[in-house]
């Protein structure tokens, strides 16, 4: 019977943990509330995923990392299932890491997310904006300071909300 | 061998696996997977309420904080209405006589028809070189990649993704965007293109013109027909420069919609021009 209940709160954590990406993916993306700094776009998903991996481990991580990508892929010029792979293997390899070497706190969801927002701004700029535009890494650098200038604070937010659920349904199958 | 009888390596290898497939279906067929649209037709609804809210309270904001500025706003445009009733005169009288004209040369009345599709604009799917809109209609109305996309301005875009209940549409100054185009006081036919340096400031870029050309400041920039109905204002040209290798020239062109302030566009699903 405790694993019935602990099972049912975990259903609901990952079922709370759902509705809390769809709406962060509402809220960066839809007209009125996109906010945007210098041609960079506000991205809470790489510390959603960063947060849920260190406190739920790499499944978890890589799951949620998965589903980002796709939630991100409907509004996205780029190819399909490009944001999910690397959102979903971040999710994994940050869960793998923080579980090992990395305490749950609001730095290291903050380094993680960070991370992750450096590598996609790289990736961009190496296999795309370089390559197809020969554009210049002046301009890159502007947009990913805008990019992070929205995006921490937001961040921060975002680790207290999936922490603050992450307790409370841990609390609740101990 | 330890790493092939993890559990979590083979969840990796799943993973990568089906985004590897996704991301081949899209390369191949040009368009997002089944996935991308059960997607898209669960959320575009949910951005769609979310934007509506937005511009409700921005509107209230506006009331309250933004008066004086709504006031001279308002004053300047019923300067600019008065000024485009005096030329609506003018162009009737001109209209009159062209077909006057044509009847007594024999020549039909040119006719262009739309079928148009209201569409709210539900989210930016980029900006700069990359602007895109994604729009709260998809196949279930009737819209097609590649159909026009236009507001009572001028033109917006083109369809460029449509899935069941929403599409994308790539903007003038997408770096995807190309279409002819016509010079409305030399009647010269021009290629409008978006550009990654200008996109950054929201023009366009006419390029390949003569050293020479006669283009200037002003001159208004429409669709010359093909794949766009003809005579939709695309812009106007600001500047005139010699492009680096100095063989050519090539115009900025200000497009007359600016994309990011929409909320909602007309999709121009079936068009017919009859000359």
């Amino acid at each position: 019977m405790f694993r019935l209940r602990s099972e049912r709160y975990a259903l609901v954590k990952y079922g709370s943990y759902a509705l809390l990406m769809v709406g962060l993916f509402l809220l960066q993306s839809s007209r009125g509330t996109d906010l945007r700094l210098w041609g960079g776009a506000w991205n809470m998903m790489p510390f959603f995923v960063a947060s849920v991996a260190l406190l739920d481990g790499p499944y978890a991580g890589g799951g949620f990392g998965f589903a980002a990508g796709m939630l991100l892929a409907v509004n996205s010029t780029m190819p399909e299932g490009l944001s999910a792979l690397l959102l979903s293997l971040f999710g994994i390899l940050f869960g793998l890491f923080g579980a090992e070497y990395l305490r749950p706190v609001i730095l290291s969801a903050l380094s993680g997310g960070l991370i992750c927002m450096t590598m996609q701004a790289a990736l961009r700029y190496l296999f795309y904006y370089l390559l197809v535009y020969r554009a210049g890494p002046g301009w890159a650098l502007r947009q990913f300071a805008g990019e992070l200038i929205l995006a921490l604070p937001a961040g921060a937010l975002v680790w207290l909300i999936v922490r603050r659920l992450h307790r409370r349904f841990t609390e609740e199958t101990l | 061998m330890k790493l092939f009888r993890s559990k979590l390596f083979w969840f990796a290898a799943v993973i990568v696996a089906v985004c590897l497939g996704l991301m081949l279906w899209s390369a191949v067929t040009g368009r997002g997977s089944f996935v991308t649209d059960l997607v898209g037709a669960v959320v575009t609804p949910l951005q769609n309420g979310v934007a509506k809210v937005t511009d409700k309270a921005s509107g209230l904001f506006g009331y309250f904080y933004r008066y004086n500025a709504l006031e001279k706003e308002n004053e300047e445009l019923k300067e600019q209405l008065s000024a485009y009733q005096r030329m609506e005169n003018e162009y009737h009288s001109a209209i009159s006589q062209n077909s006057a004209l044509r009847e007594a040369a024999g020549i039909r009345a040119k006719r262009t028809d739309f079928e148009l599709e209201l569409c709210t604009v539900v989210a930016s799917a980029g900006s700069g070189f990359q602007s895109a809109l994604t729009l709260s209609r998809g196949s279930l109305s009737g819209i097609e990649e590649g159909d026009p996309v236009i507001t009572g301005g001028g033109l917006v875009g083109f369809v460029s993704e449509v899935g069941l209940s929403y599409c994308t549409v790539t903007t003038l100054i997408n770096t995807n965007f190309t279409a002819s185009a016509l010079v409305s006081r030399t009647r010269e036919v021009v290629a409008v293109q978006g550009n990654f340096e200008l996109a950054a400031d929201g023009l366009l870029k006419v390029p390949y013109l003569e050293n020479d050309a006669d283009l200037k400041e002003g001159d208004m920039i429409f669709t010359n027909g093909g794949t766009y109905p003809p005579d939709l204002l695309i812009g106007r040209v600001t500047d005139f420069r010699p492009e680096s290798h100095g063989i050519s020239s090539y115009a900025v062109v200000e497009p007359a919609v600016k994309a990011d302030e929409l909320s909602t566009v007309f999709v121009i699903k079936e068009f017919n021009v009859e000359d």
